[in-house]
């Protein structure tokens, strides 16, 4: 197990909860450090434990998907 | 499982697939029991968002297996609903396994894909780039994208346009656009067999 990954499950560990899996979306984040992404995860529990950050319904639900025959018609 | 959803999505006519798509789909596979998604003030230039997939019995209920997305609030749409499909993916294939036999002709083609991204925007870390690739067989229905090529081709979209259909950040437009990404889609999709293509 790699330093972060022990970092991250002793974080999770922490939680009520017992943790099955995580992973992580760093897309082009390459330069950040284990300690700052570890910061980021803390200081979001520790926001989720104060009741600080709320769920949303559906992350699209907003959209309408559109007839993509349509849309290359009209091009 | 995933080619499952890859081929629920290539039926459809129209775009963007929402992550609500993935979302139901999940559910009803029964691999998690609730699913959520949850803006929070993450600095997205150090992680964009994360899951947290867990089991939780509260005092006096039964038992729940959870999966709770978090992400940047600070993402734009596009970015929001690309991560979040990314990490429910995870759900699909926890250790980035997929349905094809052939995993190292699969590998190969990811790498070349990968490689040449890479190349194109200065990205690192192999393992990490892969997982995102997962979702873009989803969100991005072959039949659908090859009807926007011909336009493409034509000069009449271009690569923004496409994002902008597809709901997908911009930045992976360039990949739908190689032949890898006919190649990845058919494999991940159970379209061909492993042997109906050759690596690079």
């Amino acid at each position: 197990m790699s330093e972060f990954e022990t970092l991250v499950r002793n974080l999770f560990a922490k939680q009520d909860t017992q943790t099955l899996d995580f992973k992580f979306f760093l897309g082009s984040n390459r330069d950040a450090l284990i300690e700052e992404i570890c910061g980021e995860v803390n200081k979001t529990f520790a926001q989720k434990m104060n009741g600080m950050l709320k769920s949303v319904e559906a992350i699209d639900g907003d959209i309408c998907p559109r007839s993509v025959s349509e849309f290359v018609q009209a091009l | 499982m995933l080619a499952e959803l890859i081929k629920l999505t290539n039926r459809t006519e129209n775009a963007p697939i929402l992550v609500e798509t993935i979302k139901e789909f999940i559910l009803s596979k029964g691999l998690v029991d609730s699913i959520s998604f949850t803006p929070a003030p993450i600095d997205e230039n150090k992680v964009k968002g994360f899951i947290h997939w867990h089991r939780y019995k509260p005092p006096y209920g039964e038992e729940n297996t959870l999966a709770e997305i978090f992400y940047a609030e600070s993402l734009n749409p596009c970015w929001k609903r690309f991560v979040c499909a990314k990490e429910l993916i995870h759900l699909l294939a926890p250790n980035g396994t997929h349905s094809v036999n052939d995993g190292e002709k699969l590998k190969n083609l990811l790498l070349g894909i990968t490689n040449n991204f890479c190349e194109k925007t200065d990205i690192g870390a192999f393992d990490d780039v892969l997982a995102e690739f997962f979702a873009l067989p989803v969100l991005v229905p072959l039949p659908l994208l090859e009807l926007v090529k011909e336009k493409y081709d034509d000069k009449k979209i271009n690569e923004y346009g496409i994002a902008v259909l597809f709901r997908i950040p911009e930045k992976y437009v360039p990949i739908l656009l190689t032949r890898h990404y006919v190649n990845l889609y058919n494999i991940m999709g159970g379209f061909c067999d492993s042997e109906d293509f050759k690596v690079d």
